[in-house]
């Protein structure tokens, strides 16, 4: 038992919100915990705009009390969800595993310890989702003080049996199949499942607007009881939850608690037991790249080992990376192309009560006429679009840190140190052309601009599309991190990617603030955006330049 | 070739790792570079081949500046690093190819080094796998490949024995008797002591970032006065260092 806290403890502080230390931690710890703070508060945001929502809407049938049931099945199936991903990476995958293995610890006291990091991922969630609105119930329905006390004893006991009940079937999962044993491939699936879960969330608020208040009632008041009744079958504890919070007398919701508790300390022993048969195990073989011993022919080994220009071989390597590492292709690649997805889901779901047809003829009317206000706009709209996308994929802001300590030895290569550069801009420019292009020509196909107005969105694409590229580079040459040992340090931990986030939102201000504040025309829009951000890159080129050497000399291991 | 003068390099505020060292290495000698852990090899030889700028003298490589000529320098010799774990996640075929475009090894004599190479440290199977799946000497060995693609006039090999399984070590070792017959030059670090007894023209022992001793395994016998192993000379001569508290 002692063991077991002394494991949590030392395994919570190694994990993310890892101890204040020197300068350039701190640095970091600082800004993830600002980002950490925005999302967190746009969520309770949502949440709790969501509750006064729903309050409204169910008591004007006096249906309100369902709200606890919904909002308790909404957790219990989010902790089980979550629970899945979370007790796979952290019973199976994080590099503690295998400093642990060898020590003399049993199976329960590892399981116990990281059951508790996970609880703590979880709470977290609970504490931004599911508190906030079960306390706007609470203060809007005049709930007495017991309801605020049992909300707090809930809090605590209802995740643990999804979150049992997960790491049971994990063990289970890797103790007898194949499935989860490839961890680049796992990584990579419940990336983009847990990316398509965000998108369908956003997507779904978004669509809920368009409902009208009867079907809107209608819908979640079935919808309410058949989630109810599933997840109160399938995880045992949530009725009792419910019950605790919505019963009428005292001593009802006090015997449901003690109900919950019960089933929450079976689940835990349970899992416990379940653990000393199955971790072990299933541990051993957890692989990331199997081998397949094969010969290469004499005419593969011409093929495979012909030469090429040496600029380009080195792009290459780069791009090679970016895709095959699942945590940057997540946080590199697949951003540069959801981005564009993420602003266009607004206008689609504003076009749904408008109608879309009428939307992009009131588009192309307003586009039309070049002494509008509306085509500068435009114009410099899609500019500051094309730099947000260039500036926050994070390529070029984390291409010396992907590299990490080999970057140290690709300083011997005699490969000049600006060719070296210029070849990881290239990587980062490539990326978000795709990214700009791509939904450029979509855009170009539906809306249909006239020629001037297309040629006027081609032109500002080098420049937006080069001066973050441009920019982003020089936070590395300052603060590249290269000792790391696990790759998410290199990009989710990495504050230049934040920087040059910041950086590309300058420079979409610096064209957008001129055009709405002196009204400008077309013509003066289209060059300041064109020219004034070559110009601009030119610039900053020169400074790359002009610091290098210096730079390079004073990145030493 | 390889000649540093009054060399010294010390991390952040700390003491010298590297302390005005002179060194001088012919063509055509192999040469090992021994001293205990922390001495100042790695160091050494990280200002050799460009990562580390010194803090003070000069390094000639092949007769190029490395601060000045980097391009040059750099070009004329292959670095084996101690640390093989580089791009996992490239195939080792990649790898290759990828130094061979840098390096601007043409594609004839790329087939032909990399077939040869591969065969003769037993990796010829495992080409078209990840490096990821590559045990630490397989690591090492490709590493080796990778470095020594070009045919450089000169070795710089970082504890290159370490981790390499009998037969790739006298496979190695085999090459760079090949590589010094032909005036070539191989500069290696070691702390293991009979590899540098029996492969070694001249050595150099360093500790605490000086060098005590430079010279061939004979004029070492004839310095201590009599017909001591390697082993006792230069343990003797480590602890005489640390006697006389390291640098004066
Ligand atoms: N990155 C670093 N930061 C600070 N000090 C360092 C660093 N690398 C090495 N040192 C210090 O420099 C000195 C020389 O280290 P070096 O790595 O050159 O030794 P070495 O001879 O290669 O040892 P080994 O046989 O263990 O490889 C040591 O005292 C070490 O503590
Ligand atoms: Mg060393």
């Amino acid at each position: 038992m002692k063991n077991l806290f002394r494991l949590a403890r030392v395994l919570l502080k190694g994990s993310s919100v890892n101890a204040v230390g020197s300068g350039k931690r701190k640095r970091n710890v600082i800004g993830n915990a600002i980002l950490m703070t925005v999302l967190g508060v746009y969520f309770i945001g949502i949440m709790v705009a969501s509750a006064l929502g729903l309050f409204e809407i169910l008591s004007s049938v006096g249906l309100q009390s369902i709200m606890v049931g919904l909002y308790l099945s909404l957790g219990t199936v989010l902790v089980f969800l979550f629970g899945i991903l979370y007790v796979i990476s952290i019973f199976y995958y994080t590099g503690d595993v295998e400093k642990l293995l060898p020590l003399p610890l049993k199976a329960q006291e590892i399981i116990g310890a990281k059951l508790i990091v996970t609880a703590v991922w979880e709470y977290l969630y609970l504490a931004v989702l599911i508190l906030p609105p079960l306390i706007v119930y609470g203060i809007l329905s005049g709930a007495d003080f017991l309801y605020f006390l049992l909300l707090v004893l809930v809090f605590i006991f209802l995740p643990v049996v999804p979150l049992c009940m997960a790491s049971i079937i994990v063990m289970l999962i890797m103790r007898f199949t194949p499935l989860a044993r490839n961890k680049d491939r796992f990584n990579l699936i419940s990336g983009i499942l847990a990316m398509v879960l965000a998108l369908a969330f956003v997507f779904g608020m978004q669509s809920l607007s368009s409902f009208s208040e009867m079907d809107l009632t209608r819908i979640i008041e079935s919808g309410a009881d058949a989630v109810a009744q599933i997840t109160s079958v399938v995880f045992p504890g949530t009725s009792f939850a419910v019950g605790s919070l919505t019963a009428i007398q005292a001593l009802e919701r006090l015997g449901q608690v003690a109900m919950l508790l019960l089933v929450a300390v079976i689940a835990v022993v349970v899992t416990l037991q379940a653990a000393r048969f199955l971790y072990f195990a299933g541990v051993v073989d957890v692989n990331t790249s199997v081998s397949k011993r094969k010969q290469l022919s004499r005419d593969e080994l011409q093929t495979a080992g012909k030469s090429g220009s040496a600029f380009w071989s080195y792009c290459l390597k780069d791009i090679r990376i970016l895709i095959r590492t699942p945590i940057f292709f997540m946080n590199n690649v697949m951003m540069n192309f959801l981005w564009p997805v993420f602003l266009v889901i607004p206008f689609l779901t504003g076009a749904a009560d408008e109608g879309l047809d009428q939307l992009i003829a009131l588009a192309r009317q307003l586009l039309s006429d070049p002494s509008s206000s509306a085509a500068p706009i435009a114009i410099a709209a899609f500019f500051a679009i094309t730099c947000f996308i260039a500036g926050s994929n994070g390529i070029t802001e984390s291409a010396l840190s992907r590299e990490g300590k080999v970057f140290y030895i690709l300083k011997t290569l005699p490969m000049s140190w600006r060719r070296q550069i210029l070849a990881k801009i290239t990587v980062g420019v490539i990326f978000s052309l795709l990214g700009i292009l791509i939904p450029l020509a979509i855009l170009l196909i539906v809306i249909r601009p006239p020629l001037w107005l297309a040629l006027s969105l081609l032109a500002v694409v080098p420049g937006g599309v080069l001066l973050p590229n441009f920019s982003g580079i020089i936070f590395e040459l300052f603060w590249p991190k290269l000792n790391w040992d696990n790759e998410q340090k290199a990009v989710k931990q990495n504050m230049n990617v934040l920087y040059g986030m910041g950086a590309s939102l300058l420079f979409a201000a610096l064209v957008l603030v001129p055009v709405f504040a002196f009204k400008l025309s077309v013509t003066t829009t289209v060059i300041a955006a064109a020219a004034g951000s070559l110009f601009l890159s030119l610039l900053v080129y020169r400074i790359i330049v002009r610091i290098l050497p210096v730079r390079m000399a004073l990145i030493e291991p | 070739m390889i000649q540093l003068s009054q060399v010294s390099k010390s991390y952040g505020k700390g003491v010298k790792a590297v302390d005005s060292i002179d060194l001088h290495v012919y063509p055509g000698e192999i040469f090992g570079f021994l001293g205990p852990n922390g001495a100042g090899k790695t160091t050494t030889i990280k200002m050799m081949t460009g990562i580390l700028t010194p803090d003070q003298g000069q390094i000639l490589i092949n007769g190029f500046d490395i601060q000045r000529d980097a391009m040059n320098a750099k070009k004329s010799f292959g670095y084996i690093p101690d640390d093989p774990n580089v791009f996992p996640r490239l195939k080792a075929i990649e790898y290759l190819r990828f130094m061979g475009d840098i390096y601007d090894v043409p594609t004839e004599k790329r087939t032909e080094r990399i077939e040869m190479l591969a065969r003769r440290f037993s990796l010829d199977e495992a080409l078209t796998d990840r490096i990821q799946s590559y045990s630490h000497g397989m690591r090492q060995k490709l590493m080796i490949i990778g470095g020594l693609l070009h045919e450089p006039a000169l070795w710089v090999l970082d504890e290159p024995m370490t981790g390499l399984d009998p037969k790739s070590s006298f496979v190695l070792k085999e090459m760079m008797r090949e590589q010094a017959d032909t005036g070539k030059t191989v500069f290696f670090s070691t702390h293991v002591l009979d590899v540098a007894e029996k492969v070694c023209d001249r050595v150099a022992i360093i500790d605490r970032g000086r060098i005590l001793f430079c010279g061939s395994i004979d004029a070492m016998h004839q310095q201590s006065k009599r017909d001591a192993s390697l082993e006792s000379m230069f343990l003797d001569l480590v602890n005489h260092n640390e006697m006389a508290g390291g640098s004066q």
